[in-house]
């Protein structure tokens, strides 16, 4: 006996009356549709949520298994682990907030800051290397990136007063015209592929990840 | 001498001149003029005009990642706060560092020193998982989704959430974010259902795609970055760390602009080498 | 009583307009009609040159399609980024490259790892196990774990395609540094500056939705990027028309948006 509804479609039905719940009360008046997607906006906080708990299961059965059969880096894998365990038990026991706090702010959170400075260095870098005037559109690119670093500098503006001038009009008029015009290609592509997740031909967000590609 | 040579400069050299751009006016300040910008001003006059008893939510949307940039903008932001009567709730769409960040600018901005007192004048509700939905979900009814704060007392039990039950009774949101689509969120989500007025600040990284926001009127004023901060300082008379940053910034800038100057000499010595057929110069 | 919310008349015809193009050469996709889309994208070609390349040199092939989570409006990037992960796979196989993919978050991993086998068995290499990273969530230990993948394995080739954030520079220049061929691909429009300066090929904007469809071959994506294409054409017309009227002192275009 053929079933009317597959595995497929499921997915596609929830998803096709969730937008339509979502999308329909922003334009038109239907109260009952209000209350509804109010609801459901509530009811998606836990589940995202939940997602995070999936993860963190993912992660650990990975390096688990990395550990088990002794895969490359399985040492990293139990420091991963460990860490994870230890910050599983603080969050979840009352009383040990502080611990929790401690740990974050000190382990975690410097390491994050000390990695990010890197960026700060290698955009100097990158600055270095990657912006040669080597055409008209490598000229105009590096121009207005001299002129912005010279305008937000308090001492471009002392050297040139009418940097920030300069700067301004760069900013409101071409980077104002290319962001927005980048920001409306964006957000078509994301219309379209929105439509296609709901008419069920979006493979990847169904989990159908066999991924058909062009023979060179 | 090889003008093409200059496209090969070492990198540690750049490192370097980079290290001491930075620390030497810690050091030894220059305290350079600092001119205030009229988008900084649009924030400030935002801040301004919020109505006595207003409630104003500030949404910490930044990480350790970030501190540096936004922290300080966060402290300007609750000392000019502080000094109205104004009702200010943290809400936090970003990670769970969020609420921790606020605590430790709370720490040093001193709730006490400006006579306020937690749960009436301020609250801190964490971090609320679900990106978009959860700002969405906040918007339509905060009270059905949040049920304690961060250090999980009911909010029934503090008086500051009775003012707070939708986007429309917030006068307005202040966005401290490191990722571009965290004012966005707050337009799409409140600004355009409800009317929320919108400002805050950003890292300088995502500062530009806003600019058409701001222009459109749709963001009253960003402050972009430790500048932003610096000139939020300056308005409000409350000088911090982002005024003694400025110094370093500047010649940091200073750096970039002769490294890309020296790379550009080089391109030109391999252009004219090309010219005169190999001969050095 | 307005049906529709006053404020939002334009907006909502906008919205059918756009929404209805796109359905309409979607489902004629579905029928059978074939769109093509004719421009190519430098980015693409480099890719078999790139991996090629690294066969030379006996050195892996690094890629990631971002640090940003698969959820949400960006998460339609990193979707993209997997795509394209697909065709340098392919094509990775099929050269005899050694291709490590890093990845930020962990519904990532099953999702690449099925994509890496799936393209490895089309080629004919069963034998070859997926090398799928999972670094983490946060920019900071995305772009630190790549950063550390590409020194440790001395990648000859490094591709960011999808949707970075602040991991990028940090990938980026590592990458650089030891001595990588840099493919890049990102739709955050403040990324862009950054990916043009770092890498040798670029996709930007939406060049990142245009060559997953191209390289998938997948007739309801190349409706959907010829439907956007015409989509523009009606809004460079209306701009066009709002600003020859405006400046002739008729500013009815902008009082029809405003409905």
């Amino acid at each position: 006996m053929t079933t009317f509804i597959g595995k497929r479609e499921i997915p596609v039905i929830i998803v096709v009356i969730l937008s339509l719940v979502m999308i329909i009360p922003f334009f038109i008046v239907v109260p009952a549709l209000n209350v509804a997607s109010t609801e459901i906006q509530r009811m998606l906080v836990p589940i995202a949520g939940f997602a995070l708990i999936l993860g963190g299961l993912n992660v650990t059965l990975r390096n688990a298994m990395k550990i088990s059969k002794r895969n490359k880096g399985w040492p990293f894998s139990i420091v991963l682990l460990a860490t994870f365990i230890f910050f599983l038990v603080v969050t979840l026991t009352p009383g040990l907030e502080m611990l929790y706090t401690t740990a974050y702010v000190t382990v975690l959170g410097k390491v994050n800051e000390a990695i990010m400075a890197l960026i700060a260095v290698f955009m100097a870098t990158m600055a270095y290397r990657g912006f040669k005037i080597k055409s008209f559109e490598t000229c105009l690119f590096t121009l207005s990136c001299l002129i912005v670093m010279i305008a937000n500098a308090p001492i471009g503006e002392a050297v040139w007063a009418g940097a920030p001038d300069v700067r301004n009009w760069i900013m409101d008029y071409p980077n104002m015209a290319g962001m927005r015009a980048l920001n409306i290609g964006i957000a078509l592509g994301i219309i379209a592929y929105g439509i296609r997740t709901m008419l069920g031909r979006e493979r990847i967000a169904l989990g159908d990840v066999e991924v058909k590609v062009k023979k060179e | 001498m090889n003008l093409e040579s200059l496209q090969r400069i070492d990198s540690r050299w750049i490192f370097l001149a980079f290290l001491l751009a930075v620390a030497i006016p810690i050091v030894n300040p220059i305290g350079l003029p600092l001119k205030i910008s009229d988008n900084t001003k649009k924030v400030y006059e935002a801040v301004e005009r919020i109505p006595d008893g207003g409630v104003v939510v500030l949404t910490p949307d930044f990480n350790y990642d970030n501190k540096g940039e936004l922290q300080p903008m966060m402290e300007a932001f609750l000392r000019h706060l502080f000094l109205k009567n104004v009702k200010v709730v943290s809400v936090s769409y970003y990670g769970a560092a969020s609420p921790l960040l606020m605590e430790e600018a709370m720490k040093s901005v001193g709730l006490e020193a400006y006579g306020k007192k937690y749960g009436v004048d301020f609250v801190n509700l964490g971090y609320l998982a679900g990106d978009e939905t959860a700002v969405a979900a906040f918007g339509a009814n905060v009270h059905a989704l949040v049920k304690v704060d961060y250090y999980g007392t009911s909010i029934s039990q503090l008086p500051i959430m009775e003012r707070l039950r939708t986007a429309k009774d917030i006068d307005l949101e202040i966005s401290l974010s490191a990722g571009m689509n965290y004012p966005e969120l707050y337009l799409r989500q409140w600004q355009t259902t409800y009317g929320t007025k919108v400002t805050g600040g950003s890292v300088g990284l995502i500062y530009a795609p806003l600019i058409p926001y701001i222009s459109s009127g749709q963001l009253l004023g960003y402050l972009p970055s430790m500048r932003g901060t610096a000139e939020y300082e300056l308005l409000s008379r409350r000088p911090a760390s982002a005024i003694v940053g400025m110094d370093s910034q500047s010649l940091v800038h200073l750096v970039f602009i002769v490294a890309i100057v020296i790379c550009n000499i080089g391109v030109l010595g391999s252009y004219l080498k090309s010219r005169r057929g190999g001969a050095k110069i | 009583m307005n049906l529709v919310i006053s404020g939002r008349v334009a907006d909502f015809v906008l919205f059918l307009i756009f929404c209805g193009t796109i359905l309409a050469l979607t489902l004629q996709a579905g029928r059978g009609k074939r769109f093509e889309l004719k421009k190519r994208l430098p980015a693409l070609d480099a890719i078999s040159e790139a991996i090629g390349r690294a066969v030379e040199m006996g050195r892996p092939v690094h890629y990631t399609p971002g640090g940003n989570p698969l959820h949400g409006v960006r998460g339609t990037h990193i979707q993209m980024g997997l795509v394209i992960c697909g065709h340098v796979a392919r094509i990775c196989a099929r050269l005899g490259a050694k291709l490590m993919v890093s990845v930020a978050t962990a519904e990532q991993i099953p999702i690449a790892e099925e994509i890496y086998r799936g393209a490895f068995v089309a080629e004919s290499r069963p034998e070859v196990q997926p090398d799928v990273r999972f670094y983490g969530a946060g920019d900071p230990s995305f772009g630190a774990g790549c950063l550390g993948t590409i020194f440790r394995e001395r990648a000859a080739v490094n591709m960011i395609i999808g949707g970075s954030g602040s991991d990028f520079p940090i990938v980026a220049e590592g990458a650089f540094r030891a001595g990588a061929f840099q493919i890049g691909g990102n739709a955050n429009v403040f990324m862009i500056p950054l990916v043009v300066a770092a890498c040798d090929y670029t996709l930007i904007g939406e060049e990142l939705f245009a060559a997953g469809a191209m390289l998938s071959e997948d007739a309801t994506q190349l409706a959907g990027i010829v439907a956007n294409d015409i989509s523009k054409v009606f809004i460079v017309a209306v701009i066009l028309l709002g600003v020859v009227l405006m400046t002739a002192g008729a500013p009815i275009v902008l009082q029809l948006l405003k409905l």
